[in-house]
């Protein structure tokens, strides 16, 4: 079949002629951008009844750490049920769970937030795998690569923005305003999801679900003795660990903020000023992430070679990032430097959707295959 | 990834600057950097096959 090339016309073409998709990239933006909404509010909220940077790095654990965990049983829910229920009901009850996010009024309801971080993940673990795996139910497979190319372009804009809204909306309206508008998205997303009309064939082949089923740990093992044996692959899971290295930054740009660059508008007390601070920073991590893969399209195109290479100079960039944000001497050269080290990072993503070097060979099993554990690590 | 944030707030809260947690972090990123470096200089058998 021919595969029509990746571009903005591609786009809009199939924004326009597809209404699932259009419902569904539609919920997508909604979600994530309540998701990075209130992540500036989360962090604020915990330096300010803590006072400790580890409390950061915990809530960050809590929204990494189930995914790894979830994703045996999310994968064969996803395989055996309609996808479109799960992701309905992980929308639901993701409501219910950052409603309850505005009970934490003080240190002591600490540990709460860290409970509701958890399943709140597990939640997103549930909901992630069925929102890829659905694409190829809704779209035709010569405009698959276009729409997990623009989802994942669209992760990337609504990192961006709802960092950047997020501390303002913070700031100006409170944090409650902001956990209750993330609570809305959700909703939404349940509603928009609800609206598409496809069929399921997935599960008809497997044989009713049965509670061991969700225990079963064998696809990441398999995973694992599926890596092991393609060095194509073992060397991807290695770029991506080492990628995982910039995983301080969660602790580090809203730490930049809160203490060494916080701002202070008219109108707006040092509260308020961390969080558009932290609020700026991140909006450009959210700015690298897109400006990087721009950048390795324009350089790197459709070569393998060059793609590759582009990896290593997206290290490169990334590690220099960092160096130079140690050293700014201002929130403006902080935000460039910070720019210039998640662009680097994320040539990576670039060359991952678009060499064939890094995508592993899959059979015909579905979302809890090996590429769960890519995605896992 | 959880390991190096949680590496990152123990260091902010053992009163490392943060500015120094930032560039430790931008040094160590070049480790992977300089192997797969090596990675494209001496790619694994079948790893890249043209």
């Amino acid at each position: 079949m021919e595969k029509k090339p990746v571009s903005l016309a591609g786009y809009v073409r199939l924004l326009r002629s597809n209404r699932n998709f259009r419902l569904l990239w539609s919920a997508q933006i909604v979600s994530e951008l309540g998701d990075w909404i209130y992540a500036v509010a989360i962090y604020t909220l915990l330096l300010e009844f803590t006072g400790k940077a580890q409390s950061i790095a915990l809530a960050f654990v809590m929204q990494v750490l189930p995914q790894f965990f979830m994703a045996p049983s999310a994968g064969i829910l996803n395989d055996r049920i309609s996808r479109r229920k799960l992701m309905i009901f992980a929308d639901w009850m993701r409501a219910g769970i950052v409603l309850c996010m505005i009970l934490v009024r003080s240190p002591s309801y600490v540990p709460l937030l860290y409970v509701l971080l958890f399943v709140e993940t597990m939640m997103w673990a549930l909901f992630e795998p069925g929102r890829s795996a659905i694409i190829p139910n809704i779209v035709p497979e010569s405009e698959v690569v276009t729409a997990n190319v623009l989802s994942s372009t669209t992760w990337s804009f609504n990192f961006a923005i709802g960092f950047s809204l997020g501390g303002v909306l913070a700031a100006a309206f409170g944090r409650e305003t902001v956990f209750l508008l993330n609570a809305v998205s959700f909703l939404a997303s349940a509603v928009l999801i609800g609206r598409m009309r496809f069929s399921e064939p997935h599960a008809d082949n497997f044989p009713p679900l049965k509670w061991r089923d969700l225990l079963g740990y064998a696809p990441i093992q398999e995973g694992i003795a599926y890596v092991w044996k393609d060095a194509r692959l073992r060397s991807t899971i290695l770029v991506k660990a080492g990628l995982g290295l910039m995983g301080a930054n969660w602790v580090i740009i809203p730490i930049f903020g809160e203490r060494v660059f916080p701002i202070h508008p008219n109108g707006f007390n040092s509260r308020q000023g961390v969080m558009l601070s932290m609020s700026l920073l991140m909006g450009c991590r959210g700015l690298g992430a897109i400006l990087g893969p721009i950048a390795s399209g324009y350089w790197a195109g459709d070569n393998e070679r060059r793609m590759r290479t582009g990896i290593l100079y997206g290290f490169v960039a990334a590690g220099t990032g960092y160096v130079l944000l140690g050293l700014a001497p201002n929130l403006l050269l902080a935000c460039a430097a910070v720019v210039f080290a998640h662009a680097g990072g994320s040539t990576y993503g670039y060359s991952r959707r678009r060499c064939s070097s890094f995508k592993p060979r899959i059979g015909s099993a579905g979302v809890s295959s090996p590429p769960s554990l890519l995605s896992a690590c | 990834m959880s390991v190096s944030s949680y590496s990152a707030g123990l260091l902010v809260d053992r009163s490392v600057p943060v500015g120094y947690v930032a560039i430790a972090v931008g040094t160590v990123v070049m480790i992977p950097a300089l192997l797969w470096a090596r990675v494209l200089r001496h790619p694994p058998r079948s790893a890249f096959p043209d």
